[in-house]
């Protein structure tokens, strides 16, 4: 299948499982909340190698469709262009020197489990804390958002490993 | 020359990040002090509201006997108020349909079809909007007692900022003395909301209920919005804070209205105007 159809199915898949399922949710109690946001696997799964340029621009139009459903207007598209913005320096610090095919995204076969780990925790971590500062827009209450982004992360990052084992079955066959 | 545009192209990737952002916040600034919004970027948008509907029609039938068990409360209540039922104890209190009285408030059924309340700024989306002669900047009252005010329409949805948004301020009023103070919502959770400023001169006990004051155009009075659960004095200041508990229970609303000031317009024109003739001579 044409690699850009795919990437517009995933892209519908998980934006309609992000608003329907999981926005619905609502894990948690009083004010401290646990909001996992998977759709950002759309941005991490892209090539390593893609222009950062688009990757910033399809980062920006994903945010705003879910700031659309979310009613956050512009917080989503300012989270996810920081997502891809540090994903570019990111990546070569994980990647291995070579061997590596370019057009290939990073998967557990080609990183590693640890690895992979390490590279979708850190980048989730860094979207679901940048989220919620620009949602508080103030410093008062960093630890409680700190230790929000930590666990609302963690377990966007499970589901993203479900996300990740799925496909790569779906390939073996 | 050549040497600003290799600077441009070396750092081509931070200034695009940098302009979007900048782009991001305008748009994030902007919308947190509006009371419009356009309905294309909200879930009142047609898509969404689309989307919304259709998993609120299949989850509402989980939540059909909770909802019918509100409306018939809510029924038993506004029956106890007719006038029918009551007893008449004077002659003076019979009340009827004369030309002194003008309906000035018009309710609005709506149905809640998306609603959050573990973020900052909760919003929640109905499905009624501009065939329904909603606009922005209405009330939005529910069973129990207020809810929001409208923000964004679109033809057949509108977006709702309730009270459980850290951007939502409204006045509310102490039943039992009328004094006021400023209803706000921060670092609070989805059952509880702030009341600041209210004279430290006025005694409130723990119970007593805060209502809508009326004086704003969109509610009418004495709407009930929550009950004290503590009262907190500012050391050294003439006012005092209330910490309310709300009477509305926002993980759980399906039937909501929508009111309509039918004098809305005029208050606001009377009140534009006087600002225009009188404001100058105040300041001077």
């Amino acid at each position: 299948m044409n690699p850009i159809i795919r990437y517009i199915i995933k892209v519908v898949l998980l934006i309609l499982v992000q608003v329907i399922v999981l926005k619905h949710l609502e894990l948690g109690f009083a004010n401290w909340w646990i909001t996992p946001f998977i759709f950002i696997y759309l941005l991490i799964d892209l090539p390593v190698k893609f222009n950062p340029l688009y990757g910033m621009m399809i980062a920006g139009s994903l945010g705003f469709i879910i700031d659309i459903f979310y009613d956050t207007y512009g917080m989503h598209a300012s989270a996810a262009i920081f997502l891809s913005f540090a994903r570019y320096y990111f990546i070569p610090l994980i990647l291995p020197r070579d061997g590596f095919d370019e057009n290939s995204s990073a998967t557990i076969r080609n990183l590693g489990f640890t690895k992979y780990l390490l590279y979708i925790f850190v980048l989730s971590f860094l979207y679901h804390l940048w989220f919620f500062m620009v949602e508080k827009f103030s410093f008062s209450s960093f630890p409680l958002r700190f230790s929000q982004a930590l666990i609302s992360s963690a377990v966007a990052v499970g589901l993203m490993l479900i996300i990740q084992y799925l496909y790569t079955k779906e390939v073996k066959r | 020359m050549q040497n600003i545009i290799r600077l441009l192209q070396k750092f081509r990737i931070v200034l695009l990040f940098m302009l979007l952002q900048a782009i991001c916040f305008i748009f994030i600034v902007g919308g947190a002090n509006s009371f419009h919004r356009s309905s294309f970027a909200s879930s009142s948008n047609r898509i969404s509201g689309f989307i919304y509907s259709v998993t609120s029609d299949v989850s509402g039938y989980f939540h059909l006997e909770e909802e019918n068990h509100q409306l018939i409360e809510e029924n038993a209540k506004l029956k106890n108020q007719l006038v029918e039922h009551q007893i008449v104890v004077g002659v003076s209190f019979i009340k009827v349909n004369d030309t002194f009285y003008h309906q000035q408030y018009e309710f609005i059924p709506a149905k809640v079809i998306n609603s959050s309340i573990s973020n900052q700024q909760n919003f929640i989306t109905i499905n009624v909007g501009l065939e329904h002669k909603i606009e922005p900047n209405m009330a939005v009252v529910g069973t129990n007692g207020v809810i929001g005010r409208t923000i964004a329409v679109s033809t057949s949805f509108a977006t709702v900022k309730p009270i459980i948004n850290q951007n939502f301020q409204m006045t509310a009023r102490h039943k039992n003395s009328k004094k006021f103070g400023k209803l706000i919502w921060s670092d609070d959770t989805y059952l509880t909301a702030t009341v600041i400023d209210v004279p430290s001169s006025v005694k409130i006990d723990i119970g007593d209920l805060f209502e809508t004051r009326g004086n704003d155009g969109l509610f009418p009075e004495g709407i009930s919005i929550g009950v004290v659960k503590e009262v907190i004095p500012v050391e050294g200041e003439t006012y005092q804070n209330v910490k309310l508990s709300l009477v509305e229970d926002f993980s759980s609303i399906y039937n909501v209205s929508v009111i309509k000031n039918i004098k809305g317009a005029e208050q606001l024109e009377l009140e534009q105007k006087t600002e225009e003739e009188f404001g100058d001579e105040s300041n001077n």
